[in-house]
């Protein structure tokens, strides 16, 4: 039996089994749900396993062989090489890690914070604690989401790092805002009222009473969120802000590459299309996951 | 017996975007202990707000409610934690008042953490498992979620979550208008049963006046934000004094001869409550009363004190009842 009162325990409820059935038997019910949860379980895998199964485990890194440069797709190459003789299959597969090591870190940064607040945001209505959150994040939100993250790139140096430190920034705001409306939506409830006049305290009634009514909401976000936490860092990384050469990231493959279009396209079109492969994958898993929690 | 609540000339506007909502205007009654008291009235009339002020979930805009002689007038993050654990609430709909994420264990135990200060993990469990049967629900409820009982059931927990913070007053908020009739009476009864052994005081806050006159001791009748009738349950029922309650008896449905002879005559329900935003002057029931005179729409009537602790706020009852007694015409 798991710890009584564990935080995730009390999150996700201690709902019955036959509960997950019906969420799965609705997930599996749509193809396209199961389609996302298989592009996402190879990215993963890949990702993971990525310096054992890649065929060329030095081109990963500043390896240069010219008398290989620029072959085309074959059975040696599946995506041919770069301007270096570098294997791009095996550069794609490792710049996984860095796309999903950017989600991960951005959003397992952003997440809990960005909830947090908007939930404070949500119970405290029409008070000066909602005026002064959401107005923060009303100024994060007002500015285009790539040109804050560019501005916020560009003053610092251009590096993986930095680049994730830009997204988180930008990121939170989403996080309070979503977590604020569906507090608004609860905490009117008489189940809430009932708890404040039992006479429990702001953190039993943040986490026990209201943070796992508005889970689902969050958790189908975090999800859809890792396509496009990935697509901006690419885009970073594209414009020459984010992971540097020769960082096998995949948004730097891609404007490396392009310096050679229309006439050496693979060394741009295989890194893009693995970008496009992992966005979609997520953004199916994620409506899966909508789906199969707006059913309860 | 001791006077548990008095709540003195007590008062709640909201402000609204159409102006300020006369929710509820000065209005003092009160509770001995262990006893029950009926707050009806139409949808508006502000019982469930007079309710709510006691209960805490808004302080009152002016006015005075006093607990076992302390002064609660302010919401109930203001009031003390031995004020909060001697009122519990029961709402009307236990399919919204009970968190559909928790178990019923958990949302029992809540009250047992903040008052009793259970934390035994053992104890706990054996006191809710006692609370459960105590409102007579199987102790294997506990494991299960609010969706997977019934509405009755449902309603069932919500009271043995009032209970378990051991309350002297409990304020049940219209606990079985959205249930089916069917669990009604067992609700009922589970009430009634439970303060006949705790020693409970309830106030019962119902629009259903046939259910009011099983359940309470004394009715205040509501109307507008007003109380305009104040009785103990039987000389309510037997013999109204104001306009207001003529009607609203009258217009219970009957099914025998018998209850129909009882009735007050020459009195019919006409027209809707007017809006609380803009109360009619004088007599707030003046636009719907067939005996309501000039005096009626300037004048707001004072309570008139009658034997038996019975209060009328009408200028002319006597004149009415004189009326209705001698002649007892069909209409008037």
């Amino acid at each position: 039996m798991v710890e009584k009162d564990g935080i995730l325990w009390k999150l996700l409820g201690r709902e019955h089994k036959e509960i997950y059935r019906r969420r799965w038997y609705k997930f599996k019910s749509n193809p396209l749900s199961v389609l996302g949860l298989g592009i996402v379980a190879t990215v993963v895998f890949s990702a993971i396993l990525a310096p054992y199964i890649i065929p060329y485990p030095e081109s990963v890194g500043l390896y240069m062989n010219f008398t290989e440069a620029f072959q085309p797709p074959s059975l040696k190459h599946p995506f041919g090489t770069d301007s270096y003789g570098r294997d791009i299959f095996s550069r794609t597969i490792y710049g996984f890690r860095y796309s999903l090591l950017l989600a991960t870190v951005v959003l397992s940064i952003v997440v809990v914070p960005g909830t947090i607040l908007g939930m404070i945001a949500g119970y405290y209505r029409d008070t000066k604690i909602e005026t002064a959150i959401m107005r923060l994040t009303d100024i994060f939100l007002g500015v285009p989401p790539l040109i804050l993250a560019l501005a916020i790139a560009s003053v610092l140096s251009p590096n993986l790092i930095n680049s994730m430190f830009a997204i988180t920034l930008m990121w939170w705001p989403w996080y309070t805002r979503l977590a604020y409306s569906s507090t608004s939506a609860v905490v009117n409830e008489p189940f809430v009222k009932a708890a404040q006049l039992i006479g429990a305290g702001l953190k039993h009634i943040l986490f026990n009473e209201i943070a796992p009514n508005i889970m689902s909401s969050i958790l189908t976000k975090v999800t859809l969120d890792v396509g496009w936490v990935i697509l901006i860092g690419a885009s970073l990384s594209f414009l020459g802000l984010g992971a540097q050469p020769p960082t096998p990231d995949l948004g730097t493959m891609v404007a490396e590459g392009a310096k050679y279009l229309p006439y050496y396209w693979w060394p741009t079109i295989f890194p893009a299309m693995a970008i496009v492969y992992i966005i979609l994958g997520f953004n199916l898993l994620g409506d899966g996951i909508r789906d199969a929690l707006s059913s309860d | 017996m001791s006077e548990i609540l008095k709540v003195i000339s007590l008062t709640k506007h909201f402000k609204s975007s159409v102006g300020i909502v006369h929710a509820v205007d000065d209005i003092s009654f009160s509770i001995e202990e262990g006893k029950t008291i009926g707050l009806v009235g139409e949808s508006g009339s502000g019982k469930s707000t007079t309710g709510h002020m006691i209960a805490g979930i808004y302080p009152p805009t002016r006015g005075k409610i006093i607990f076992d002689g302390v002064d609660i007038s302010v919401d109930a993050n203001k009031r003390p934690l031995s004020v909060k654990k001697k009122i519990g609430m029961v709402f009307q709909d236990p399919s919204t008042s009970l968190n559909p994420r928790q178990t019923i264990e958990d949302i029992i135990s809540l009250p047992l953490k903040v008052h009793m200060r259970i934390t035994n993990y053992a104890e706990m469990r054996k006191t809710v498992r006692e609370l459960l049967e105590k409102v007579q629900l199987p102790p294997d409820f506990m494991n299960r979620y609010p969706r997977d009982l019934g509405g009755g059931e449902r309603q069932l927990v919500a009271i043995a979550r009032a209970l378990a913070s051991e309350p002297t007053l409990i304020i049940l908020d219209e606990p079985t208008s959205a249930l089916d009739v069917s669990v009604q009476a067992k609700i009922i009864t589970t009430l009634l049963k439970l303060q006949k052994e705790m020693g409970l005081t309830y106030i019962f806050i119902t629009h259903d006046l046939s259910l009011m006159r099983n359940v309470a001791d004394k009715v205040a009748i509501m109307y507008l934000g007003k109380i305009y009738e104040m009785a103990d349950t039987q000389n309510f029922f037997e013999e109204p004094l104001h306009p207001y309650t003529m009607m609203l008896i009258s217009s219970i449905p009957t099914l025998t001869d018998e209850e129909e002879k009882i009735k007050p005559r020459g009195i019919e329900s006409l027209g809707e409550i007017p809006s609380a935003v803009n109360p009619p002057k004088g007599c707030r029931f003046h636009t719907r009363c067939p005996f309501a005179r000039e005096e009626c729409k300037t004048n707001e009537p004072k309570g008139e004190k009658i034997d038996g602790g019975r209060i009328v706020f009408c200028h002319f009852w006597r004149e009415i009842k004189y009326k209705l007694t001698t002649n007892a015409p069909e209409k008037i």
